[in-house]
């Protein structure tokens, strides 16, 4: 079985781990969806060590247990620098990551990956 | 995990559509250490195939454990620091297993259990309605004076526990950490378990019962000509000096036989990757191979092979539940803290 790797975006976590954000209601359906994917060993979920940062240990180790954390080097964020200046500098070094991991598959509330050859995994009411 | 009211229709799944893609690399500059390490790995594999010529398959464990690290430092060239950390952590590991391992082994013999001597045997007479398959399929393939096609088959399948296992590891270590995880905990297991019965089950081999040397003579002889088809290919086995000096290997530890259960093992764990069928019926016959010399050469029973089976079967079993419980066990925590189950 081949498992696909999905990387859960700074936005979204962001909304995933605060109740009064927003795009919460969305964003936590689509994360239960990704869970129940994870639980299957159908799907792997990361993000970046510098989104996950943002949150106390607490919670990144109840509410994103499932989620394995993309480590960001100096030589990460180096060659985010490079990246064509028409990105964002966290959607450049989420680009730097996904090839670096070879993940396939991107869980975010925006379009800002939607030009990349990636499966692009949204909530309805995003969209 | 916890039921949820999450409505799946909420949420979509789409590949957008192809014409504008951009693929991430093309934005994203080059690694250039990837070619490096590319290049090192080319040239890693046009050294030891020189030496697997011109010295011998490398078959002692330090001399082993050397040509695994030299592979390991060219797969983490230019990697980040961490990745250096987890290896230092993860070979620190490995060393204590196997030396664990080594000592266990060696000290099998000093215990004091009771050897198996006859009821490796008697089993083997059992399963096979009274024949004894060591004594069998030597007296019906061994030929003393001529070296048949399935004689290097058998030694060239034997020589290659030495290898496979350590290549998958290898590989495995410099492609993806999680996935060397998951191999490493089912082989610790099953070296764990296999420790225990060398320590509580010393098994004297069919070789070593056959053998007029030793005492126990419950076989007739057996011709025990591992090598022989290995070196009529003119190849050889390496084994540095320092092996002898740390050389805590035990002749009896023959039950289980890690031969048969490595030879399974390595298949059984790559073969979810394989899509084909008859691939993968393919691949499981080298177990199958693996066992049929054991016993051509004398050095297991038939048990010795199914016992190791055995526990590489209960080793997959037993992680394979672990795992999904894990997945189960973070999803629910996950979905309880945010409060998903009731999403507003």
């Amino acid at each position: 079985m081949s498992v696909r790797k999905v990387l859960l975006s700074g936005e979204l976590i962001t909304a995933i781990a605060n109740p009064s954000h927003a795009d919460h209601p969305q964003s936590a359906v689509l994360y239960t969806t990704l869970l129940q994917g994870y639980v299957a060993g159908a799907d792997r979920l990361y993000a970046l060590s510098t989104d996950l940062a943002r949150f106390d240990k607490t919670t990144r180790r109840a509410a994103f247990a499932a989620v394995e954390t993309a480590h960001v080097a100096r030589q990460h964020q180096s060659a985010a620098r490079k990246v064509d200046q028409s990105h964002s500098p966290e959607t450049a070094l989420a680009l730097v990551i996904i090839a670096a991991e070879k993940i396939t598959a991107v869980a975010t509330l925006g379009d800002q990956f939607d030009p990349f050859d990636l499966e692009i995994i949204k909530p309805l009411q995003s969209q | 995990m916890p039921e949820t009211n999450a409505d799946p229709d909420a949420v979509t799944t789409e590949s957008v559509p192809a014409p504008e893609l951009i693929g991430v690399a093309s934005v994203v500059p080059p690694d250039h250490w990837l070619l490096v390490r590319r290049i090192g790995m080319g040239l890693y594999i046009v050294g030891y195939i020189w030496w697997f010529v011109a010295k011998g398959l490398i078959i002692d464990r330090i001399s082993v454990a050397i040509s695994v690290g030299l592979f390991i430092v060219i797969g983490h060239l230019g990697r980040p620091l961490r990745r250096w950390a987890w290896l230092v952590f993860d070979v620190l590991c490995y060393c204590v297993m196997w030396l664990a391992y080594e000592q266990t082994r060696g000290g099998a013999d000093r215990a004091g259990f009771p050897l198996q001597v006859q009821a490796p045997r008697n089993i083997d007479r059992f399963l096979f309605f009274g024949t004894d398959p060591n004594v069998w399929m030597q007296r019906h393939f061994y030929e003393p004076h001529s070296i048949r096609w399935y004689d290097k088959v058998a030694s060239a399948t034997y020589f290659s526990h030495f290898i496979f296992p350590v290549i998958a590891l290898a590989v495995l270590w410099v492609t993806s950490h999680r996935e060397w995880a998951r191999f490493m905990k089912r082989f610790a297991t099953l070296l764990f378990v296999a420790c225990t019965m060398f320590v509580l089950l010393p098994t004297v081999p069919p070789w070593m019962a056959a053998d007029p040397k030793h005492p126990y003579k419950i076989l007739p002889h057996l011709a025990r000509h591992t090598g022989r088809g290995f070196s009529s290919m003119g190849l050889k086995g390496f084994v540095n000096k320092w092996n002898t000096a740390l050389d805590w290997g035990n002749a009896i530890a023959a039950m289980p036989s890690l031969h048969a259960s490595f030879a399974l093992f390595v298949p059984a764990f790559f073969l979810p990757l394989i899509k084909p069928k008859w691939l993968k019926a393919l691949v499981l016959t080298f177990p199958l191979i693996m066992a049929a010399s054991l016993v051509y050469f004398g050095e297991h029973y038939v048990i010795d092979a199914l016992a190791g089976w055995t526990i590489v079967g209960a080793s997959f079993l037993f992680w394979g539940w672990f795992e999904r419980r894990q997945r189960r066990v973070r999803a629910a925590r996950a979905i309880a803290t945010l409060s998903l189950a009731t999403p507003a």
